[in-house]
């Protein structure tokens, strides 16, 4: 839930952010309509204009509440206890699966940014150790009777059973974030599922598929009391009638994904940034300064493909990048479809025809990957609990 | 498949060979320091293969494009290969002179901390491989 500040006014209007949770509410209840499979909320705090998501636990109960079918998940909650203490992440999650009829997709992840970390005061330097104490010993909170205690680095606390379960046994699917890439690759030798692995070849992307799967065959210690193998990609999404529409209604959104994104990562000056006002001016700037578009029609296409990635577009063209990744076996595409100044109008109506025009073949064709999944996990020794 | 026996160079090989081994084994530590001794050596093979830190808006301009074909997120193609993992507990430096220096900053790692080492150095082994020297 990105909320960019307007240009010409020093404050926010005063409903903005009370608009953009019903219009996300909105898009959340078409997406179950339409058939997608999954909804994944973040998990970011201070990050003013990248995200308002700093409580996505209520965002999704209230999901839950207006869907039926469409799957719920965190992507990601931020592990480390002085975030979240483990205790309270197996109680919020056993209760969302509860209130969602086993639903509840249980992402996890370390946190990012020195304005999150540190606001909650932990160190860049713990907070790989912290994710994998706190997630180990929350899986275990929610899958054991009692739970015996523990001492750990990161947080400790005495035997206890936490309740309720869970409805999904053992636990529910248990995926990390994995924006680096061999972030995905633990993932495999822990058993979990991997949220935002990417490549940047198909042959690249096949070599690491392949990879993936071999470490879950050898998976030795699974985090939890089941596995989730499954890859996951991420990409910003806005679909039109044709691909300049999309480009119109979607491309500065994407870009301003990004550049808030970098943004995030440098010093900060709390409730006094206009991140949204520097994007503008650079934009404008680099614009100016760009290179004409070559004269060559590949090249064209290779030009235009870049600056727009492979998810703004018109059906055909998502189709024809969609079918890549079909191909190189990712179990699912995530897409974002609200960034940046992006219109809410839009995002519906490029729900809708994505919905309508590309959805479908996929959802058909879905059969044929999982009976591949099934030849990658013969051999596997531990149960697994996976939605894919 | 990436994989330790794709890697053509013994002098590489063998320590990533020994990483992987002790990773699977539960010695995370020794696994480091394999994986850290692997590095140095590419490093010292191919000081074209080092990679800055990305994200800093106090230097150069956020890119604002959507980024690389493959699933990256608009603006920071989030697919590409990132600079090694400072956070973890081997800390990367360039001192005076331009010289890579590697430090440890703790004695004891976990297995996700020793896994993002050894697939880190794996990777970047073999994308050296694949990619001529600048």
């Amino acid at each position: 839930m990105q909320l960019p500040r307007p240009l010409d006014s020093e404050q926010w209007h005063a409903d903005d952010e009370h608009k953009m949770v019903q219009q996300t509410l909105e898009q959340i209840e078409l997406a179950d309509r339409l058939g997608f499979d999954y909804v994944f909320f973040v998990e970011h705090h201070f990050l003013e204009e990248y995200s308002i998501s700093s409580a996505p636990e209520i965002m999704l109960a209230a999901a839950a509440a207006r869907t039926r079918h469409v799957r719920l998940g965190h992507g990601i909650i931020q592990m480390p206890p002085r975030q979240n203490h483990p205790a309270r992440v197996a109680e919020r999650i056993a209760t969302l699966d509860l209130v969602s009829n086993g639903r509840v997709e249980f992402g996890t992840g370390e946190g990012a940014t020195t304005t999150e970390l540190a606001g909650f005061g932990t160190e860049h330097s713990e907070k790989k150790e912290a994710w994998e104490e706190a997630t180990r010993e929350c899986l275990r909170m929610m899958s054991e009777t009692p739970y015996p205690g523990y001492e750990g680095t990161y947080f400790s606390m005495p035997e206890r059973n936490l309740i309720p379960k869970p409805l999904q046994q053992p636990h529910p699917p248990v995926w990390v974030a994995a924006a680096r890439r061999e972030t995905a690759m633990i993932a495999a030798r822990l058993g979990m599922g991997a949220i935002g692995f990417g490549f940047e070849t198909p042959e690249e992307a096949d070599e690491r598929v392949a990879r993936y799967y071999d470490l879950i065959r050898r998976c030795r210690a699974p985090i939890g009391k089941a596995m989730n193998p499954a890859l996951v990609t991420v990409g910003n999404m806005l679909c039109a009638e044709t691909d300049e529409l999309a480009v119109e209604r979607g491309l500065e959104g994407a870009q301003f994904f990004g550049f808030s994104l970098g943004w995030t990562h440098g010093p900060v000056q709390h409730g006094h940034d206009h991140v949204y006002r520097e994007f503008r001016q650079r934009r404008t700037a680099q614009a100016a300064a760009a290179a004409q578009e070559p004269t060559d029609e590949s090249a064209r296409a290779l030009y235009r493909a870049g600056r727009r990635g492979l998810f703004i577009g018109s059906p055909d063209y998502i189709r024809n990048n969609l079918c890549s990744y079909e191909q190189a076996h990712m179990d699912a595409v995530l897409f974002f479809v609200q960034c940046g100044p992006r219109q809410h109008e839009h995002i519906m109506e490029s729900m809708e025809l994505f919905g309508k025009e590309v959805l479908p073949e996929f959802v058909d064709r879905h059969t044929v990957q999982q009976k591949w999944r099934e030849e990658q996990l013969d051999g596997v020794k531990f149960p697994i609990n996976s939605s894919i | 498949m990436v994989s330790v026996a794709e890697v053509s160079d013994a002098s590489l090989r063998t320590p990533l060979a020994e990483a992987e081994s002790a990773l699977d084994d539960g010695d995370y530590a020794g696994s480091v320091r394999q994986s850290v001794a692997a590095y140095c050596r590419l490093i010292e093979l191919r000081p074209d293969m080092i990679i800055a830190p990305r994200f800093a808006h106090s230097n150069a301009p956020p890119q604002l494009g959507p980024g690389g074909p493959g699933g990256a997120l608009g603006g920071v193609g989030l697919a590409g290969p990132r600079p090694w993992p400072s956070d973890h507990g081997v800390r990367f430096a360039m001192e005076e002179g331009d010289k890579p220096s590697l430090t440890f900053a703790k004695e004891r790692f976990t297995l996700s901390e020793a896994a993002t080492y050894f697939e880190y150095t794996l990777d970047m082994v073999l994308r050296a491989q694949r990619k001529p020297a600048e």
